[in-house]
């Protein structure tokens, strides 16, 4: 109960100061879009008392405990140690002892659902988007918008993106900073790649024109002549099913926004001559026998396949390191071909975020801690590659290396999880990436194609009747359709007409208004 | 023996069908064993075979680095079987006996408060918020042991049905002439002569003792508590998560073979079983001869 | 005659002590948590908890019914139970007469081991044993048993006509050997001097098996049975989700209530949802076990359930 009247009077104190100190904000704090609440808050944060300024640490009272929950690759035999120099860390440094808790991803749905609805002490864990509207409805989270004012530094961190954690007027949680775009690019493999003759400046694959996708085509015929043993396409991914790289997909693929989120008008993709063309080109490849004949059923993903030796391609998200990634997964060397242009909208970012617990017993020392993570290199560095000349040592160039003696089998601690923790820019990166590799990322972000929806997230509770129909709908013929298993003509029009059928149209409607609406206060 | 030319040929064809059985039931296991020794990249590339290209142990060098963590799961699982699978067949054989006695009043009831529970569930969140604020079980070995196996209503109908039909009444009415109070009944008689079911129905409830991994998976968050299903369990979805999610340099997944690895921990985990199964056997073929004796 | 009823009454106690524990066991492990079954009918929110969360009528049924595929998923679980219950008792019957047969006791053992085998495989590893078989890039079906009889190859995965055999093969593979070991049990219990005086009475094999074995074996079939029937309703996941590969075109044979519930929740989760498709499930059950074991009930008492 107190923490709802405090919260209340803060957020009222916020509006005070937004009136009496901002002139020209006419934005208020009545449902405005992302960028304009940007403001009202940073004004917000300046204006407001000494008492409620972020950097004000009492360390006369006793501390906090924080129960932060975050995602480890396995746990290591340094799990304590890190635990401990994490706690002593945050003591120093803002009076709160830390209780980490590390969780897995493989149990991490099912024990968070049951922490959650247990009400079991938690302050501080990791959300998904799939998850965000049932949360809010379970009041599994804390809206954080009474706390802005703890959050300065996040917000500062996160720019452009600090505020896509917004569902109409609920602010769930704060993002990574990481790659911003999940384009879909073809991995090739160099070796095979080169002795065909070919190069990467020879393709220049385009949405503008499908006919570029013959290009590709070709590449595949060559593969299938000269190496008839290869499997020219192998893997879990094929243009069809990209749904994050060509359309904002509003966070669900039941009606979305086309070509790469430059329109305001929601439609339904697999109607679109788009999704029918890339099932064409798919068909083609699998009918030509240049895809696996598995391939539609296929869980075995694209890397395994390529680590095999008999696979010569697959198709993915990428980025600027993926062929740095690559090598290290599977022992080759890989080209990049982007099928698709790069773009940014909602889902790509707030895909994860950071959410404050119901259960957390103080939600104000919560934000302050989080807030905390976006800045702390210490932290970003004892969560992510653990106790510094135990784990992991600074090389000549400012990266992270193992230390003499240690390699991937007996560290005690390392996880290299920097895209689901908060900052992992204020951290080191680790050996064999290029030494300004942080600053490509942030090129990279700033080169993107943002969505004219960027910001709004639809609130998917009105439909989730339809939603759960709909997916039955999906994974039926969503895989066959997209990987050319089927013959497209007649499956499409099944589809599609199953779609309708399961209430596609109540969900374009809905997500439409709500889009609009918020375009109309942006 | 000496059998006559009809029971021989019985004999005969019911030997060839059990055998022909026995290699459909095993085969795959076969195939099973032999993926999880066959090289990673010839598994992928050509798919699981009875005759791979290579062959490789590095599933099994893999798990053997964890094998501290290893042996000390299969220690806590053992005890939780046995405490466990003691416990049900103790709760088990308490509960069937009484509700085998014709007239014992408010039988009917009974047995429909025990079958109830076999139809509807309050689902897993009610009973976890129950077990681990009201009972404090998470993390515990109890959270291995209590929660739904200790006792279960199949078990109670399926031995109440053996005491009923195998156990006539005139026992009964025996042992009362003699003197005998229901506890005396229960322990000399009941027991012995319900040698083949308990036996069958004890294989049981250790076999889910020791499959268990939703217990584990729910209560338990410390690593040094995990049983083998749930330690096993986390192995497999933390390498594909790590396949599936990793940046840059981990080079430590090229050392993990993530498709051998799936069979080689399948068959870890079912290993033990495979060992001490032959020495159960003698319980078995014992319990069933006897059931034949009348005490 | 009240002390005669009394005493009768007295005489039972040690009965109503031996009962006690199980009683409370079952109280605390299935009836207390039952209470929570209510949130079927709430709109969940953790702060009022399962109980004080407001009142939802049916709504969190809704999507359960409002599919096209409602009859599908429904035809399919009932028919496939059918069918298990069917094969497995049938085959789990006969493999438990063949095993007590046995004259030699070492191969008794080893069949008995052998049934039971591939209950201890989980049902993951099953469906990429299933696949090692039906894949059509190297799975055995197609590169090395089916060139034999000279047939073309199948996309097994994307042709729904096999694939009830094939579930109900691999349900039957993994599942006969835990019945086929309760018959034995169950075998085991009769009385061998009814097999002698047959013997004497110059019956054979077969009469053997119809007249004594069966009609013994009835009780625990019954019991089988009817504890089949409550669970009518539900299947197994990992059978109709993951040993198909999740594949699509296969949906009108593998989709069943199960499956259906899980990818729903996916898009549109919470509690209240789940706990309603289970408590839908138990109705279901529930109303049909009552059914059969009234029938039962009239046909010999001792046989049903309660």
């Amino acid at each position: 109960m107190n923490k709802k009247i405090l919260s209340m009077l803060l957020v009222l104190c916020m509006v005070m100061a937004s009136f009496a100190g901002c002139a020209g904000d006419s934005g208020g704090s009545a449902g405005s879009g992302a960028a304009s609440k940007a403001e009202t808050s940073a004004n917000a944060g300046t204006n407001s008392s000494e008492a409620e300024s972020g950097a004000d640490i009492n360390f006369n009272e006793a501390p906090y405990e924080i129960n932060f929950l975050y995602l480890v690759a396995q746990e290591g035999a340094n799990q304590s140690k890190v635990a401990e120099a994490v706690s002593a860390l945050a003591e120093r440094e803002l009076n709160m002892t830390v209780n980490l808790i590390p969780m897995t991803f493989g149990t991490y749905n099912q024990q968070i659902s049951m922490m959650l609805a247990a009400n079991e002490p938690l302050d501080l864990f990791p959300a998904w988007s799939t998850n965000y509207s049932t949360y809010i409805d379970s009041q599994y989270v804390v809206d954080m918008v009474p706390y802005l004012d703890y959050a300065q530094d996040a917000i500062a961190v996160l720019g452009d993106d600090a505020f896509v954690g917004y569902i109409g007027d609920f602010l769930i949680g704060f993002g990574q900073m990481k790659e911003r775009s999940y384009p879909a690019g073809l991995v090739v493999r160099k070796d095979l790649f080169e002795e065909l003759g070919y190069s990467v400046d020879d393709f220049s694959v385009t949405t503008d024109d499908y006919t570029s996708f013959d290009q590709i085509t070709d590449l595949f015929a060559a593969v299938k002549e000269a190496y008839p043993t290869m499997v020219a396409l192998d893997g879990t991914s094929i243009m069809g099913y990209q749904t994050e790289s060509y359309m904002d997909n509003l966070g669900s693929v039941y009606g979305v926004l086309e070509n790469y989120g430059q329109t305001t008008t929601v439609t339904n993709w697999f109607e679109s001559e788009q999704y029918r063309t890339f099932c064409d080109i798919a068909r083609d490849w699998f009918t030509k026998g240049y895809s696996s004949s598995d391939i539609a059923v296929n869980q075995d993903s694209g890397e395994i396949k390529i680590k095999a030796g008999n696979c010569f391609s697959y198709i993915t998200n990428v980025k600027p390191n993926t062929d740095v990634e690559k090598l290290a997964q599977t022992g080759y060397e890989v080209e990049v071909i982007y099928l698709s242009d790069k773009m940014k909208h909602t889902n790509a970012v707030n895909s994860g975020l950071y959410v404050i617990a119901n259960a957390s017993k103080d939600p104000q020392k919560a934000m302050q801690f989080l807030n905390w993570t976006y800045t702390s290199r210490e932290f970003e560095d004892l969560i992510n590659w653990g106790i510094e000349g135990e784990d992991w040592v600074e090389t000549q160039e400012g990266l992270a290396a193992y230390p003499e003696g240690i390699d991937a089998t007996n560290v005690g601690y390392h996880n290299d999880f920097g895209f689901i923790y908060p900052n992992q820019f204020v951290g080191h990166a680790w050996e064999g990436n290029p030494t300004d590799i942080w600053d490509q990322y942030g090129v990279y972000n700033d080169s993107l194609m943002v969505s004219k929806a960027f910001g709004f997230t639809f609130n998917s509770t009105v439909v989730a009747n339809e939603e759960a129909q709909l997916i039955s709908v999906y994974e039926q013929y969503g895989k066959d359709l997209a990987f050319g298993a089927v013959d497209i003509e007649t499956t499409l029009k099944e589809f599609n007409d199953a779609l309708y059928a399961a209430g596609l149209q109540t969900v374009i409607d809905a997500k439409q208004s709500q889009l609009d609406e918020w375009l109309a206060e942006q | 023996m000496i059998l006559s030319k009809g029971r021989r040929a019985y004999q005969l064809v019911i030997n060839f069908l059990l055998m022909l059985t026995t290699l459909i039931m095993v085969l795959p296991l076969l195939l099973l064993f032999i993926s999880s020794i066959t090289d990673e990249n010839t598994l992928v590339a050509n798919g699981y075979s009875y005759f791979p290209e290579q062959l490789s142990l590095t599933a099994y060098r893999y798990i053997l680095t964890n094998a501290a963590s290893i042996l000390r799961a299969y220690g806590i699982t053992v005890m939780v079987t046995a405490i466990g699978t003691v416990g049900n067949l103790l709760l088990v054989s308490l509960m069937a006996f009484p509700l085998s006695i014709r007239e014992l009043p408010g039988r009917k009831f009974v047995s429909f408060y025990v079958f109830f529970t076999m139809l509807f569930s309050g689902g897993l969140v009610p009973s976890y918020i129950m077990w681990t604020t009201t009972f404090g079980i998470k993390n515990s070995i109890w959270a291995y042991i209590l929660p739904n196996f200790l006792l279960s209503a199949f078990n109670i109908i399926l031995v109440r049905t053996f005491f009923q039909t195998s156990i006539p009444n005139d026992i009964y009415e025996a042992a009362k002439i003699d003197g005998a109070g229901y506890f005396m009944i229960y322990w000399k008689i009941v027991l012995p002569l319900g040698k083949p079911i308990l036996v069958t129905i004890g294989l049981f409830s250790g076999l889910s003792y020791w499959n268990d991994w939703t217990n584990g998976l729910y209560y338990i968050t410390d690593s040094k508590m995990l049983s083998i299903q749930a330690l096993l369990n986390r192995m497999i979805q933390d390498i594909q998560a790590l396949a599936a999610n990793s940046t840059a340099n981990s080079g430590a997944l090229m050392q993990i073979p993530q498709v051998s690895i799936r069979m080689a921990i399948a068959f870890v985990a079912i290993l033990p079983i495979l060992i001490i199964y032959p020495f159960l056997q003698k319980y078995f073929a014992s319990g069933i001869m006897l059931g034949a004796v009348k005490g | 005659m009240k002390k005669a009823k009394m005493q009768r009454f007295r005489q039972f106690i040690p009965l109503y002590v031996m009962l006690l524990p199980g009683v409370i066991y079952l109280f605390i492990n299935n009836y207390i948590p039952m209470a929570g079954i209510v949130v079927a009918f709430k709109k969940y929110n953790v702060n009022d908890g399962i109980f004080a969360s407001p009142f939802a009528g049916l709504a969190n049924f809704e999507y359960l019914f409002s599919t096209n595929d409602a009859a599908v998923i429904i035809r399919n679980t009932l028919l496939y139970n059918v069918a298990f219950i069917l094969i497995n008792n049938i085959i789990g019957i006969a493999l438990a007469i063949m095993i007590s047969d046995v004259l030699s006791k070492k191969l008794r053992k080893l069949y008995q081991s052998a049934v039971l085998l591939p209950f201890l495989i989980s049902i993951v590893v099953v469906s990429y044993i299933v696949f090692a078989f039906l894949s059509h890039e190297n799975g055995m079906f197609n590169n090395s048993i089916l060139p034999l009889f000279g047939m073309d190859t199948v996309q097994w995965y994307n042709d729904t006509t096999w694939w009830p055999l094939i579930l109900v093969i691999t349900n039957c593979w993994k599942g006969v050997g835990y019945g086929t070991l309760i018959f034995i049990a169950g075998i085991a219990g009769i009385d061998k001097s009814f097999y002698e005086a047959a013997e004497l009475d110059g019956a054979g094999k077969w009469q053997q098996i119809w007249r004594i074995t069966i009609p013994c074996l009835i009780p625990s079939i019954i019991t089988l049975l009817l504890m089949s029937i409550g669970r009518i309703f539900y299947s197994d996941f990992g059978l109709f989700y993951q040993v198909p590969q999740n594949s699509g075109s296969l949906y009108p044979v593998t989709n069943t209530i199960d499956t259906y519930v899980y990818r729903a929740l996916i898009a549109a989760g919470g509690i209240g949802r789940s706990s309603a498709a289970g408590l839908f499930q138990s109705i279901v059950g529930f109303t049909l076990v009552m059914v059969s074991n009234g029938v039962v009930r009239k046909l010999s008492v001792d046989n049903a359930i309660f």
